[in-house]
């Protein structure tokens, strides 16, 4: 008798889980025919909050479960909790499919029917604002450090985002002067030479074609090839700054990351 | 019951990672630099026997690389087109031999110049105006 | 007896369908409508038990239709194909869909295709696909106004000829390809060969023919010139291709703004 009933769960459980797409669909149609014979949006808003949930439960956080997010009025969900936590869902659910307009709408709506101002939520408002916001999230990590000090390393969101490489001029100009100089400088020495290997060979090959009174070619290599080469060459002392920049943008970018995993593990951010 | 609380906790568990990944990965993947791929040699190696052994094909090869390796980063060129000049004579001459594929490539370079893209037609443009070129003729 | 059960009650439930609804067609229409995808495949996959054979791979076939999986498609047409034909709204919307479809499904559907049950509108799309296929014995007047300067122009590019650019561009350097309809490219090509001719010669004049420099000069005018020439042959074939492709890309922009038809009407 034991071991049929473990045979039993064991193939239950495998079977469930081959069935549980098909089921998963078939709830999804099951609710969406309660919504299709419904007359009024209202009627409509309770069986699309539990569509929702579905999504949720079943931890499916695609775009489909945003586009059901999306269908549902806020205004038309009687219950205040059921709506407060709708709109935590929803400004979770677009921020995780990088709709961060959306984030933004729902989450304000949030916060003032809700005037939640706890850590997690404070946390979700960061994330969301840190690409259009800095000086808010900068008030945010002050809120969030008084209350806790490990929250300081916030303050790395604002640099990432605001940080630059200085002296960029610097280095174009030193690339007009000699070619390859600002390239070399910004520690690309073979780059560099190369650059002013080039420029000395197009030069002597237009003076070399003016003395021999060749000028149609002298002027379509001068012209062409040489004008093109010594453009490039600030235009490549340009791109190896602004690479080096990025590069740095991306370490500082990588430890920030780091430190908010640590305090993501620390105040968790679910769906409710 | 002990196996559905332990599926539960577990699902909790991974789901709680997913969004937490997630969240990171949209905040800060956009400051992360990625460097260019490096610009590979000229494929030989599903061309006839012939063309293996054919000296020209590798003078090709090499010129090739020498000028996307070398060359081509001191121009700084903005090719006119989405596959660029050097690439594209590179896949032409896998995809048709050295001959046609070296006068196919020249073609695009030889009318690789900013007003190109009068001659084409929209479907044929991206959104930063450059020649859609990816398909290679059959 | 225990046993039995353990052993079958999980497997009843591997072939257990939760609902046994019949084909509702405003049901599916309002499920396609919102782009409920996942939904209408789940109410598709419920209805073996209740409607005859073909009329569920007409279901299908709007399906695939609708979420773009052609080959799909193609194959519960087959299998539907009355049902599909008499539903105009659909069979409308597939000639308009297969318009701008790679060229093999596009052949492969307008070649499946019963005309004889068709509408003026399917006519219509027909005969802008014959145009495309053979443009030379079109009749353009019969086609949509708005589609025939977009005709005429593709049918211009038949009636060039490869070897005549060839020709042309080997006489003066880029004709080749303003006869193609290249203008641009004609321009450019024939300023590129005449500093190169000029630069070749002017070599050859002062260096002297055994100069290495003249030597280069003259290999290099001599590579685009060669270069030049083909240009042209290949311009003549590709835009042809590319205005064929611009006349079907407009013929179903056309259509879908002018007949904008439903699945489920």
């Amino acid at each position: 008798m034991r071991r049929s009933t473990i045979v039993f769960i064991i193939l239950t459980a495998c079977i469930s889980e081959l069935r549980s797409q098909d089921f998963f669909a078939s709830d999804l149609l099951a609710l969406e025919r309660k919504i299709y014979v419904c007359k009024t949006d209202s009627e409509k808003t309770p069986f699309l909050i539990q569509k929702l949930n579905l999504y949720i439960s079943r931890s499916d956080y695609s775009m489909n479960a945003l586009k059901e997010a999306r269908r549902i009025n806020y205004e038309l969900i009687s219950m205040p909790q059921q709506r407060d936590r709708f709109l935590w869902n929803a400004a979770l659910l677009c921020q995780l499919n990088q709709q961060s307009d959306y984030a933004i709408y729902y989450y304000n709506r949030y916060k003032e029917k809700t005037g939640d101002s706890s850590i997690t939520t404070t946390l979700l408002e960061i994330l969301i604002q840190s690409s259009h916001d800095t000086s808010l999230v900068s008030l945010l990590t002050e809120r969030l450090s008084s209350k806790d000090s490990s929250f300081h390393c916030l303050k790395c969101l604002n640099t990432m985002g605001s940080y630059e490489k200085r002296n960029r001029a610097a280095y174009i100009l030193s690339s007009v002067v000699v070619p390859g100089l600002g390239t070399a400088l910004e520690g690309y020495p073979l780059k560099g030479l190369n650059s002013l290997l080039i420029s000395a060979a197009i030069t002597y090959g237009v003076v070399a074609l003016v003395q021999s009174q060749d000028y149609p070619a002298a002027i379509l290599i001068g012209a062409g090839l040489g004008v093109k080469f010594y453009i490039g060459n600030i235009r490549l002392t340009n791109k190896l700054f602004t690479d080096r920049e990025s590069r740095q943008k991306g370490m500082l970018a990588e430890n920030c990351k780091h430190s908010m995993n640590e305090l993501l593990k620390k105040y968790p951010l679910q769906f409710k | 019951m002990f196996l559905l609380a332990l599926t539960c906790h577990l699902n909790g568990q991974s789901s709680e990672q997913y969004i937490r990944s997630t969240l990171l990965k949209n905040t800060f993947d956009s400051y992360s630099f990625t460097p260019a791929p490096k610009r590979k040699l000229l494929d030989l190696s599903t061309k006839s026997f012939l063309s293996r052994i054919n000296p020209a094909n590798y003078l090709a090869a090499g010129i090739l690389f020498v000028y996307q390796r070398i060359f081509s980063e001191q121009i700084q060129a903005q090719c006119k087109y989405v596959v660029s000049c050097s690439e594209y004579t590179k896949l032409s001459i896998q995809h048709h031999g050295l001959i046609m594929g070296s006068l196919i490539g020249l073609d695009q370079l030889s009318c690789c110049f900013p007003t190109v893209t009068v001659d084409y037609p929209e479907y044929l443009l991206n959104t930063k105006m450059q020649v859609i070129n990816n398909g290679l003729d059959e | 007896m225990s046993k039995w059960f353990c052993g079958l009650f999980p497997l009843l439930m591997l072939f257990y369908n939760a609902t046994s609804a019949q084909a509702d067609k405003k049901l599916l229409h309002y499920l396609a409508v919102n782009k409920l995808w996942q939904e209408e495949a789940a109410y598709l996959h419920e209805l073996p038990s209740k409607v005859p054979d073909d009329s569920l791979h007409y279901f299908w076939a709007k399906y695939y239709l609708q979420t773009g999986a052609d080959s799909f498609f193609l194959s519960a047409y087959e299998k539907s194909k009355n049902l599909f034909l008499d539903d105009t709204g659909s069979s409308n919307l597939a000639n308009i869909h297969f318009l701008v479809r790679p060229a093999g499904v596009r052949q492969k559907w307008f070649t499946s295709y019963d005309e004889k049950k068709g509408t003026p509108l399917s006519q219509s799309i027909r005969m802008v696909y014959d145009a495309s296929e053979r443009p030379l014995e079109a009749n353009p007047q019969l086609l949509p106004d708005k589609l025939e300067d977009d005709f005429l122009q593709f049918r211009k590019s038949f009636h060039h000829k490869a070897w005549i650019a060839a020709t042309l561009s080997a006489a003066v350097p880029g004709l080749g390809k303003l006869y193609a309809g290249r203008k641009a490219s004609a321009g450019m090509t024939f300023i590129l060969n005449s500093a190169y001719a000029l630069q070749a010669y002017e070599s050859y004049a002062k260096l002297g023919p055994r100069n290495a420099f003249t030597i280069y000069s003259i290999g290099l005018f001599g590579l685009f010139y060669t270069v030049n020439v083909y240009g042209s042959w290949h311009a003549v074939k590709e835009v042809r291709k590319e205005r064929k492709t611009q006349f079907l890309i407009h013929a179903e922009e056309y259509y879908r703004f002018h007949y904008p038809n439903s699945l489920y009407f």
